[in-house]
């Protein structure tokens, strides 16, 4: 096995101070039955014993409580214990964008945070921006207006990023959308439909 | 929605596969998780060349959760990966095609290359095992530049090729060149390198493997462009499994680029293993391996020379190329520098006399292949960047020497064994310049060197050769499979309509394109038509997606099922309005007895079809089903020209892309608004070449060092303008849609156009020579350098 990025990642999140790790609950016994070897967790749990921790956030407007190894990313929670498989992963290295969701209203990598520090947290997903009745969020159908997507994989964070940048800045200029757009790659689109669905997601939104 | 074929042919009907990828709902293969699920690593070499002593499993096999560790010795008897195009060397003899084992046998030839397969319960589990796997190296020289390694004394990268040659190969009449070249009043020389490039679909490589005992069969779920080519190859060359017993789905796959065309070992080994430990294996690529073991695009080294008469006109043109094939012959790495590029360079234009030498070259690098344009961009960069030079060498302006050598006439017989069906070079160089404002471009520049920075202006007149192809010639050129595409329209009883195509979208749109062309045609609602693509359990066995030829090849296979759809709609209609079948006519959706009031809708045809109470069934079989293949007869030859503007701040180096305008003839074009897109797509990834992406290998250790986003600058949104896009259209003469093929185009024809711009920039200060990608540290070299004379 080569590089690790992940790893690295796991390993420099695991050394960060930050106010979800506060409430980690670990316990002594494998939740999941399958035994994992706590190396890497070293740095918070020096006896190497076995520990999962058991969060409780909202996510989508919907109450849970999950437990998970510490290690877990947030992405690995919402994909993989979840099934929102809408967020995605395209490069591991909080890089590409594709895993964005938003944390208490703000756009995250979600590769790039342990879901131990989403504890008490909203989080919300590409599944969870719709109206109840199914109805697109202005930004999702200002994407369809627009041709926003080709191959669909980076949309959903392209998505959350948009919201959270029309949030921020309601009045974005295209220049203003190119450069807040960075955090996401596209391979598709070339942008151009894009930043013409931010600029009509904004409008629409502001209505 | 509007049904008549008017109103749906050429209207920009808004995707139907959209609210699914907007919604999170999209099925990509790593969203599916089978029962019993098991998940799988690769061990990868971390040495570029290098002798394999000794694997041993032993630690990893009894780690936790291990399911099962597989290296090459367990696939013994497994045969390799097969290459799909046989490329004939200019003396006679056929290529080496050395081994290309699904797990390394006895040695590593690149970063990368697959050592072991480790499955685990878990995936954090096989990662840990993976890291359990000892290997014993004997570390070897690497060599990564094609360039270098046809060296005397370079280090061999394989045994049966000691020269690292895999083919020397040539197109076109060498003599004749010559004997051009004799009379020139003038000839360009010039020395290019096609950067290398690494794909970068944004959905990494993925596989998901199973086996099932009770009808001793396998399903692969794959991220792939073309699912029968997969089990073809897989089944029959590799694994030696009936084609009736693997099953393969390409679900929803996030973007491919050719990337995801070939046959890799890793899903291969999946599926060998996933009988062995009884359970679904999945294996997702991380970022990193993605850089590491995609097939990556170009690297090619080319010194051309372009002969001309003293007004500009091209006498003659001769091109030598050395292109790497990487560590192995990928599915159809032989082919893409030598069939799909010396055959392109004749360009626009009526070049009487064309000689292309071509050697294929094996380096300790990933394998190279197919990338969106795959071998047309090479020979457009290499046509359109002498051009270039000849026009500034000779005095005559960029258009006009351009004017002055169009094909006008056709059909036209290039030197390079294509024959162009149609085009009008004209119509979109005048578009083109119209929309660039070229006539405003001196007062740009002028305000530009105000404000202390250089302004140029290139052009780009390319063409490719697309909806591949005709399946005989490509067979007579080396070709081991057959280029058709295949198409199903199976009416339901109560008239909506399932269409079954062996084309692949993987962002491409089919599933509205196609449904506009059947709604159309049978006067239904868009509605009412479902697509279905990706799994040779549903779909008759069709050749997949790549070489822009899904409209125009397996866009012709549906309008061909249609046409079957249409005659047999008349015989019912014929029974059921008891009128002779030939006085039947068929229009928005109704067939009607010519001349009278008498009809029967489509719905009551197709209910007929299939409650055939009062029907000919002596004569008729009932059901609506029909099923067509289409093998063109030519290839479609897309074309158009590209203008490209840029600013570069002499100080810091920085280019920055200010207007790009790209008018292009596609033919026929059904949804404007998806064929906008593709081409919006197409310039990111060729301006990406020329400004930004460069996959480079360290000389010494063969390492990639461009191995991750930090890394490898893929264009992102703030790099790149908004471009100026239009058409013009000459129907394609020889399909039933009139279509070319609209994807690559934009990869093909903008390196050049962006390179030229520079060139155009840079040229009052003096630089001769820059290759991509013009980045803020080359150009600023350059800029000193010709600053010292």
């Amino acid at each position: 096995m080569l590089a690790g990025g992940p790893d690295a990642v796991r390993a420099v999140a695991v050394a960060l101070p930050h106010v979800g790790r506060r409430s980690i609950v670990a316990g002594s016994a494998p939740a999941t039955g399958i035994e994992e070897p706590a190396r890497r967790i070293r740095i918070t749990h020096p006896k190497e014993e076995h520990v999962a921790v058991t969060l409780s956030l909202t996510v989508n407007g919907k109450a849970v409580t999950a437990t998970v190894d510490p290690r877990t990313l947030l992405v690995e929670l919402i994909r993989n214990q979840l099934g929102l498989t809408g967020t995605h992963v395209g490069c591991d290295t909080g890089q590409c964008g594709a895993c964005t969701v938003l944390l208490d209203g703000r756009a995250v990598k979600a590769c790039n945070l342990l879901a131990a520090q989403a504890n008490g947290a909203s989080v919300t997903t590409i599944e969870g921006v719709a109206a109840a009745d199914g109805t697109m969020h202005p930004m999702q159908a200002a994407f369809k207006e627009c041709h926003g997507l080709q191959c669909g994989f980076c949309t959903p964070g392209m998505v959350m990023s948009a919201i959270d940048l029309v949030n921020r800045h309601p009045k974005a200029s295209e220049a203003a959308i190119r450069e807040e757009l960075e955090g996401n790659l596209c391979r598709c689109t070339g942008y151009h439909n894009i930043v013409k669905a931010v600029q009509l997601g904004a409008a629409s939104m502001g209505k | 929605m509007g049904a008549s074929e008017q109103g749906l042919i050429g209207q920009s009907v808004k995707r139907k596969e959209d609210v699914r990828f907007l919604t999170g709902a999209g099925q990509y293969t790593d969203d599916i998780t089978l029962p019993r699920q098991t998940y799988a690593v690769f061990v990868r070499s971390p040495h570029a060349h290098a002798k394999v002593r000794k694997v041993d499993t032993s630690r990893a096999k009894a780690a936790p959760g291990v399911v099962g560790v597989f290296t090459g010795a367990d696939l013994e008897g497994v045969g390799g990966l097969p290459c799909g195009w046989l490329i004939t060397s200019l003396d006679g003899t056929p290529m080496k095609e050395p081994p290309h084992p699904v797990l390394a046998q006895g040695k590593v030839r690149y970063v990368g290359d697959r050592v072991a397969l480790v499955v685990a319960e878990s995936l954090s589990q096989a990662k840990d095992a993976a890291e359990l796997v000892d290997v014993d190296y004997e570390v070897l020289a690497a060599v990564v530049s094609p360039a270098d390694a046809i060296k005397p004394g370079a280090p061999v990268v394989h045994d049966i090729a000691p020269d690292n040659r895999c083919y020397t190969w040539g197109l076109g009449d060498k003599a004749a060149t010559e004997a051009a070249f004799a009379k020139a009043a003038h000839v360009t020389k010039i020395d290019i390198v096609n950067n290398r490039l690494i794909p970068n679909a944004i959905e990494p490589r993925a596989a998901n493997a199973s086996y099932s005992r009770s009808d001793d069969s396998y399903t692969l779920y794959v991220a792939n462009q073309n699912p029968h080519v997969e089990r073809l190859l897989m089944g029959a060359f590799v694994l030696g499994l009936p084609e009736h017993k693997l099953r393969v789905i390409a679900p929803d796959v996030g973007g491919g680029f050719g990337s995801k065309i070939f046959l890799y070992g890793e899903e291969t080994a999946l599926v060998w293993a996933s009988k062995r430990v009884g359970r679904p294996i999945k294996w997702t690529g991380e970022r990193s391996e993605a850089f590491l073991s995609d097939a990556h695009g170009r690297d090619h080294v080319t010194h051309a020379e372009l002969a001309l008469d003293k007004d500009g006109k091209f006498l003659g043109l001769h091109v030598k190329t050395i292109a790497s094939m990487g560590s192995y012959l990928s599915t159809f790495g032989s082919s893409v520098p030598t069939m799909l590029y010396a055959t392109l360079l004749a360009g626009q234009y009526t070049t009487p006399a064309i000689w292309a030498e071509v050697i294929g070259a094996f380096t300790t690098t990933s394998p190279v292949d197919a990338y969106r344009g795959a071998g047309r961009p090479e020979a457009t960069y290499v046509v359109e960047r002498i051009v270039h030079q000849a026009a500034v060498e000779m005095g005559i302006p960029q258009d006009e020497l351009r004017r002055r050598n169009f094909i006008r006439t056709f059909p036209h017989q290039t030197p390079v064994a294509l024959t162009y069906d149609t085009g009008d070079y004209d119509a979109s160089m005048n578009k083109a310049r119209e929309i660039a404002d070229v006539a405003g471009f001196a007062a740009r520049k002028a305000e530009s060197a105000k404000r202390g920075k250089l302004r140029g202006m290139g052009y780009s007149s390319y063409i490719e050769a697309c909806g591949l192809a005709p399946s005989n010639v490509a067979g007579a050129l080396g070709a081991r499979a057959g280029l058709f595409e295949a198409g199903e329209i199976r009416v339901n009883p109560t008239g909506s309509v399932s269409v079954f195509t062996g084309s692949h979208s993987h962002g491409q749109g089919h599933e509205t394109t196609f449904a506009q062309i059947v709604a159309a045609r049978l006067g239904i609602s868009v509605d009412a038509v479902d697509v279905v693509h990706g799994d040779t359990g549903r779909i008759p066995f069709g050749m997949g997606t790549y070489g822009s030829r899904s409209l125009s090849v397996g866009g012709s296979a549906i309008v061909k099922a249609l046409d079957k759809i249409v005659n047999k709609g008349k015989k019912i209609a014929a029974h059921l309005l008891e009128a002779a079948e030939g006085d039947i006519e068929f229009k928005d959706g109704k067939f009607t007895v010519a001349g009278t009031d008498r009809s029967k809708t489509f719905g009551e045809v197709a209910l007929t079809a299939y409650v055939p109470h009062n029907y000919p069934l002596d004569k008729l079989e009932p059901g609506l089903n029909e099923t067509a293949f289409y093998d063109p007869t030519n290839f479609t030859y897309p074309a158009g020209t590209h203008i490209c503007e840029v600013e570069i701040d002499p100080d810091t180096g920085v280019v920055t892309v200010a207007k790009f305008t790209a008018c292009d003839d596609f033919g026929n074009i059904i949804n404007p608004m998806i064929v906008e897109g593709q081409v919006h797509g197409g310039l990111a990834q060729g301006l990406g070449q020329a400004l930004l992406e460069h996959g480079v290998y360290d000389k010494e250790s063969g390492q990639l060092l461009t191995g991750s986003y930090m890394d490898y600058a893929m264009p992102r949104a703030d790099d790149l303008p908004s471009f100026e896009v239009a058409t013009t259209v000459t129907p394609c003469t020889h399909n039933p849609l009139g279509a070319k093929g609209c994807g690559e185009a934009g990869a093909i024809g903008s390196p050049a156009a962006m390179m030229n711009a520079v060139m155009d920039a840079l040229a009052p200060l003096g630089v001769r020579h820059l290759d991509m990608p013009a980045s803020p540290h080359r150009v600023w070299q350059a800029i000193q350098s010709a600053k010292k004379g």
